[in-house]
């Protein structure tokens, strides 16, 4: 597990002699039954506080979030499947880095991930309008959990505080503890096996596949290239590092935003 | 030229300064420092530090028995995860159980008895000592012989669950409830199938062919965890399992599914005849076979299941249920033909039948088992198998279980509701209408003041998950038995009490078991431990080493006690018990023969196309589940018990707008509503999810879907006539 020292919630790593990767993932909506196991796993494992009664939909914070969608059609030819949407990991032209006037995100060159450091955050919230996949949120409270529950808090994770805006950093405190036992055993790079977002890991379908998309013998780079892997709105050009997958052309379609007139989607 | 200061010189470096100043980081610093300033403060919690370690443990909040990993500082867990490789859950958990450690502190809990006052419709609790609940509920028991005492066990077969058999067997007028189950076969079908008490049915759905299945959520929350996500996994290639979903909800089972089969509600049993008609007509099934092990199959009575099915031909079932004739003659076909004509038979997988057990009625589900029978799902690999019931881990005499939908009306006089999650959510009026005329009693000894509990008279809070030792017996239809331990790992408030410590506490108060005492828990555990081990037979999974080995290399029944109480597991090994077809003379139309009627009418039964109908939709335990985070509200993914889903065709013939406010009005009372237009929604009917309103973490909203919902007169609940008027 991590050291105290990696507490943080940046996603940015300090050192880049690591090995070259672009951390991505690979999810078979297919093969998501809603669950939301990966939902309630990425709050505990990161500290997102409960939200308050008066939160909504959009000032709730969950950096992961599955939405159902459905091909359009009138009952009884409509099909839906739910589509988690996390935090795409922009590789080309990330918008939210583009737009922070502080550098509180900022793409880690050794792997790819997009972090957020909450401290430089000033709350302006460019990166949540910037962002086209809806992927960010503002902590608009003081996160507060009811009474002893902040006994359960991860010690890995900081809670972030009220005006910062956060979002998914692919649990980049687990790839510092993978990172620490490395180098521990005295190994240059880690075990795939050891850095696994706590989404992915709760996911009771394997629904999810994570990896580094740059290592050619990995499960999720011969994931990436199916025929049946896409990325949502590739039009953009952000070169998003999540992969979906459906063996259903609508599902396809929709992701591209091209559905016809008569599919248009409830989701 | 004059010399000095002029006012113009001051305005200039007034306005110079404050230009310069905007070119300096000072403005920009003070107002990110300022916005720093005012959000950190001294009451945002920091994380606990100390010593990290692993333990195993089984969840028991709800029956599916899975495995748990419990990251603790020190010796506060601080998440919970899925141990890999583990033969119940296969390394998951759900959303609920990964979430468990947060449960001891839910605004809902309990940490001492309480006192329910109810005064002009509003709840108060007020506390009261330990003593003095014990001593209500006795003086409860003693003051009159009129009425039965009464226990409500959500989790039934556990070694507390005899406990409380023993303890009311000891009382005159002691009954034991048991709620209706979602998955498996209930204990009076098992029994007509496999004709003896001591076995039960489980699906083997991983080595299905075809699962027809009717309403049961056999994707996303049927008998294991580890079973249904292994199908999810698998459904890939050209041989893969096929699911045909035939329910009038767009289920979550219904969405993944091979195929929707989208019935008009009520007419299920009526599709089930008309699949039985055409295999029948067809000669799909082995009718000779049938003949031999059936009493009435075809025996020219009158009276023969050939007649029963003959009244249901596609033709006109398809009317009524909305299913083309077509599409019922595919189905019957799909489910009989195997892939590639030359399949082997050591090749050939079966299909099988499976029903949300809770939501149908005895009969209802007679006619899907009879479906199993013609399809030879019977005692086949890939289709309904025997397993052994787990050993008793208690002797002498014990109260016979009673469905709930057996127990006679206004016969209960003082009702203890166990407090364990059954993963079955029934209306409230179901255990109502059994309560007697005056001032019956209501005891919960849930650790927490919702759902079922709200009810309550008395509340006495037994200690929280992960604070109190459990057992977990083999899940509701899952293909082979096991066994399992939930060990604590945080100590429990010194003010909650142990269920079986009320139990004992009662009884020796009451002189019910005088010179028979209730052993401890740990005790029971012990027996059961000694029993398994002395079968030698099965497989134990030792959760610290990731291993499984056979019963056999086990050396002691302490030692398998050991890997038990470390959140190992014992199970038995396929096909435990030997099977033919199916044990005895099988009655297609109930027990004697006589339910030709009775089937007749529960196949017959439709509501007709006039009127809408409200359909309440339980998801599976983890989404409907009283004390589930806001956080997973927001996800989309719990539908909150105030939104009504209808059809936009529907609703705009009614003048409903989406979003708008709505009442749905039935026969039990009013429910106010959100509209929520969703074209996935059978038109003319009403979906609204069961659970609690979602207000905030502390959910404990009153206002539930079922309480509106009419039970029927075959105790079920799942349609109801309904009629929906904006607000």
């Amino acid at each position: 597990m991590a050291n105290y020292e990696s507490r943080n919630f940046s996603g940015i790593a300090e050192e880049t002699n690591y090995r070259k990767s672009r951390y991505g993932m690979v999810i078979d909506v297919d093969r998501c039954t809603g669950c939301g196991a990966c939902v309630v796993a990425c709050a505990v494992e990161n500290n997102v506080a409960p939200a308050p009664p008066a939160a909504t939909d959009r000032t709730g914070i969950t950096p992961i979030r599955v939405y159902k969608v459905d091909n359009g059609l009138p009952f009884p030819d409509i099909r839906s499947v739910f589509f988690p949407i996390t935090c795409q990991q922009c590789e080309h032209h990330t918008p939210c880095v583009s737009v922070c006037p502080q550098n509180a995100v900022a793409l880690d060159e050794s792997t790819g991930i997009v972090g957020q450091i909450p401290v430089r955050c000033l709350g302006c919230r460019y990166c949540i309008v910037a962002c086209p996949y809806h992927a960010r949120y503002f902590n608009w409270w003081d996160p507060t959990w009811p009474a002893g529950m902040e006994k359960t808090l991860n010690p890995d994770v900081s809670p972030r505080m009220r005006g910062v805006v956060e979002k998914c950093n692919f649990c980049f405190h687990r790839l510092q503890a993978a990172r620490s036992k490395a180098a521990i055993e005295g190994k240059k790079d880690i075990d795939p096996a050891d850095y696994v977002p706590a989404c992915v890991a709760a996911c009771p379908t394997q629904a999810m596949t994570f990896g580094d998309l740059l290592d050619e013998n990995s499960g999720i780079s011969r994931l990436a290239k199916n025929a049946n892997s896409f990325r949502l709105l590739e039009n953009l050009g952000t070169e998003p590092k999540i992969y979906y997958r459906s063996d259903q052309e609508w599902v396809k379609r929709l992701a591209e935003n091209d559905l016809t007139e008569k599919e248009k989607p409830n989701g | 030229m004059a010399k000095g200061i002029t006012r113009r010189d001051l305005l200039k470096l007034i306005g110079g300064s404050a230009v310069g100043l905007m070119l300096t980081p000072i403005p920009w610093k003070v107002l990110d420092e300022t916005a720093k300033w005012s959000q950190n403060w001294s009451w945002t919690p920091v994380p606990r530090n100390g010593k990290v370690n692993f333990k195993h443990t089984t969840c028991y909040l709800c029956p599916m028995s899975c495995g748990a990993r419990v990251r603790c500082v020190e010796d506060q867990p601080v998440s919970l995860m899925g141990i890999p490789n583990h033969p119940i859950s296969g390394g998951g958990l759900c959303a609920i159980g990964l979430g468990g450690h947060l449960l001891p502190y839910h605004p809902s809990r309990l940490l001492q008895p309480h006192r329910v006052a109810r005064e002009n419709g509003r709840i108060k609790i007020v506390p009261i000592s330990r003593e003095e609940s014990l001593s209500a509920v006795t003086e409860a028991i003693l003051s009159s012989k009129q009425g039965s005492i009464a226990i409500l066990d959500g989790q039934p077969k556990r070694a507390i669950s005899f406990a409380y058999r023993k303890f009311l067997a000891g009382l005159t007028n002691g009954v034991y409830i048991v709620p209706p189950i979602d998955a498996g076969v209930p204990a009076e079908l098992t029994l007509r199938v496999l004709g003896e008490r001591n076995l039960s049915i489980g699906f083997d759905m991983e080595n299905t062919r075809t699962i027809l299945s009717f309403g049961a959520p056999v994707l996303d929350g049927w008998g294991t965890l580890g079973q249904f996500s292994k199908i999810v996994r698998n459904r890939t290639g050209n041989n893969k399992l096929k699911v045909i979903q035939v329910e009038s909800i767009h289920s979550r089972t219904a969405q993944l599914a091979d195929q929707w089969v989208p019935v008009k509600p009520g007419t299920e049993a009526a599709f089930a005849l008309a699949i039985a008609n055409v295999l029948i007509n067809e000669k799909l099934c082995d009718a000779q076979k049938l003949r031999t092990h059936s009493t009435d199959f075809d025996n020219g009575s009158g009276h023969s299941f050939l007649d029963l099915a003959e009244k249901f031909s596609p033709a006109s079932v398809a009317e009524r249920s909305g299913i083309s004739e077509d599409k019922i003659v595919g189905i019957a076909r799909e489910l009989v033909s195997q892939p590639g004509a030359d399949a082997s038979p050591a090749r050939k997988k079966p299909s099988l039948v499976a029903f949300g057990g809770a939501t149908f009625s005895r009969d209802e589900q007679i006619i899907f088992m009879d479906l199993n029978i013609l399809l030879g799902a019977i005692g086949t690999k890939g289709g309904l198998i025997p397993r052994t019931e787990l050993p008793d881990p208690i002797g002498g005499r014990l109260t016979e279980e009673t469905p709930l939908t057996d127990v006679p009306d206004h016969s209960v006089r003082v009702l203890i509701l166990d407090g364990a999650e059954s993963g079955t959510l029934f209306p409230w009026q179901m255990l109502e209408q059994k309560f007697v005329p005056n001032s019956p009693v209501v005891v919960s000894l849930s650790p927490y003041f919702s759902g079922i509990a709200l009810h309550a008279d008395y509340l006495i809070p037994s200690p929280s998950y992960l604070e109190s030792c459990n057992d977990s017996p083999t899940p509701a239809g899952a293909p082979t038995a096991s066994y399992s331990i939930s060990t604590p790992i945080l100590p429990a408030p010194k003010t909650v009490v142990e269920p079986l410590d009320v139990i004992r506490r009662i009884s020796a108060a009451t002189h019910s078991n005088s010179g028979n005492e209730i052993q401890p828990l740990k005790e029971l555990f012990k027996n059961r431990i000694e029993k398994i081990f002395k079968q030698r037979r099965g497989f134990v999974f030792d959760a610290s080493t990731g291993e499984t080995v056979k019963l056999t290399t086990i050396y002691s029944s302490g030692q398998l006690m050991k890997i038990l109480s470390d959140g190992g597991c014992w199970y038995d090994k396929e096909f435990g018990v030997r099977s033919s077809e199916f044990g005895v003379l099988y009655s297609f139309l109930g027990r004697d023969n006589h339910g030709f009627e009775k089937l007749l009418a529960a196949a017959d039964h439709h509501l007709g196309d006039s009127g809408l109908v409200l359909l309440p939709y339980a998801a599976n335990v983890g989404q409907s589940h009283q004390l589930m985070t806001k956080v997973y509200r927001e996800s989309n993914l719990r539908e909150p018990g105030n939104e009504a889903s209808i059809n936009p065709e529907t609703a705009n013939k009614l003048e409903l707008i989406d979003g708008g406010s709505a009442v749905v009005k039935t026969g039990n009372g009013i429910s106010k509503v959100k509209v929520k237009f969703d074209r996935g929604i059978m038109p003319g009917a009403i979906q609204v999810a069961v659970g609690p309103i979602v207000t905030g973490y502390a959910e404990t909203g009153e206002q539930n879907i079922l309480e509106v919902c009419k039970i029927s007169n075959d105790s079920t609940w799942r349609i109801t006539k309904a009629e929906i008027f904006p607000a």
